[in-house]
């Protein structure tokens, strides 16, 4: 059994759901640290006071129909650090309200304490969070579990799925090794253009003998085996307790050496999805009967130019392909900003107007 | 916001990202019309 204090910072949906399959699965037994306020100034909703510094039961219905409850500690994260400090806080808040919080939670924290991302955006809520906690180690996760919240503290498993957890130090590694091994252009790669789109990415324009050697340094760091080529990769040892934590806890837990490219598909996929349903007022699954088709082709095509200038080359082609594969799954689902704006006579005001001059601006060409 | 951070890192590399651009406008817009309402009382 782990030794490892726990903590969850945000009891949404995500956060119950990986507090209860924590305690019933892992052995371990995450604390619940909850802000007083959230992010509008709205009190939290909490069924007494008198649950501070106390335990409250999160129920959690499963994806196969059953349910359970799980008992688990829970304390505002500005209150007084107790006795045990954390070593380990899985972050489930809104990815913008991250940083707030764990900069509240921190006096919580142990020393060397670690921190796990599992927030949508998490590239944007780390590259935040490093700013103002430079000292942490972060782990990033990415899961397709479904989860509800419906109501405080009861959630919903809608949807069985895979998580994944890399550290972006460990990204670099692995991008230098393919490099390496795909010598100069990887399969799909954009070629080089003169218009600043499909730049060629710095690592390609490395000698080789520098691609060597930072690929055997990627290796020494992250592979038990003498030759790369040889089985999955290992994770790194810092990772290795919370990862194994993670992965008994019975939502998958695999380590992925390309974590940022991970992350970089899954946010051109939602860059591509969630704008435009938004602004069309249509469930996320219908796009492609819509006129989204040319967002979507525009959106896969500038993020695989950034992408490929941050050394992970891609072409729009194959984010298109990612976006179409996860349409489908979204059908009736719409974003809960749509929900509270949708067809509101100031937003369309506001909108159109923003719009001409965006075009007026010469920023994008005048919507027909 | 998502697009926010993809303009973000085009910014920093120069890579023109108009599509996006105009989208995170859009999106701004329609999140400051949420926050609004959300701070409106109810008629």
């Amino acid at each position: 059994m782990s030794r490892l204090r726990w903590a969850i910072l945000g009891a949404g949906a995500v956060g119950c759901l990986w507090g209860t399959h924590l305690k019933r699965f892992a052995g371990v037994t995450p604390t619940l640290l909850l802000r007083r306020k959230g992010v509008d100034g709205q009190r939290i909703a909490t069924p007494s006071p008198s649950w501070l510094f106390s335990h409250v039961d999160v129920k959690l219905e499963t994806s196969e129909g059953d349910s359970w409850w799980s008992s688990l500690p829970a304390q505002y994260c500005d209150g007084q650090p107790g006795r045990d400090r954390f070593d380990v806080v899985l972050v489930t808040t809104k990815s913008y309200e991250a940083e707030q919080a764990l900069s509240l939670a921190r006096p919580m924290m142990a020393p060397g304490a670690r921190v796990v991302l599992l927030t949508n955006g998490a590239l944007a809520a780390h590259e935040a969070l490093k700013r103002s906690h430079g000292d942490v180690s972060f782990l990033l996760g990415s899961t397709t579990h479904g989860s509800l919240r419906m109501a405080p503290l009861h959630v919903r498993h809608t949807g069985r799925g895979q998580t994944w957890f890399g550290s972006l130090a460990s990204s670099s590694y692995f991008e230098s090794l393919y490099h390496f091994e795909h010598s100069v252009d990887p399969p799909g790669a954009a070629p080089a253009q003169g218009n600043g789109h499909g730049r060629r990415p710095q690592e390609q324009q490395q000698p080789r003998s520098e691609q060597l050697e930072d690929a055997a340094v990627f290796a020494s760091h992250l592979y038990t085996t003498d030759s790369p080529a040889l089985g999955p990769p290992a994770v790194p040892s810092e990772w290795a307790d919370v990862l194994g934590v993670l992965g008994a806890s019975q939502l998958g837990a695999e380590w992925d050496p390309m974590m940022q490219r991970r992350l970089w598909i899954k946010l051109a996929v939602n860059c591509a999805i969630n704008p435009s349903t938004a602004l069309a007022r249509v469930p996320n699954g219908t796009l492609q009967i819509n006129a989204g088709l040319a967002v979507i082709h525009k959106v896969c095509e500038e993020v695989a130019a950034v992408m490929t200038s941050l050394g992970m080359p891609i072409t729009s082609a194959d984010l298109e392909r990612e976006v179409f594969k996860v349409i489908p799954h979204l059908l009736s689902i719409y974003l809960s900003v749509l929900c509270v704006s949708c067809r509101s006579p100031r937003t369309r005001r506001k909108t159109t107007a923003r719009c001409c001059k965006t075009c007026r601006m010469g920023v994008a060409p005048r919507p027909t | 916001m998502i697009t926010g951070y993809v303009l973000s890192q085009a910014e920093k590399l120069g890579v023109p990202v108009p599509t996006i651009q105009l989208l995170d406008s859009l999106m701004s817009l329609i999140e400051w019309d949420r926050v609004q309402r959300l701070s409106s009382p109810v008629e």
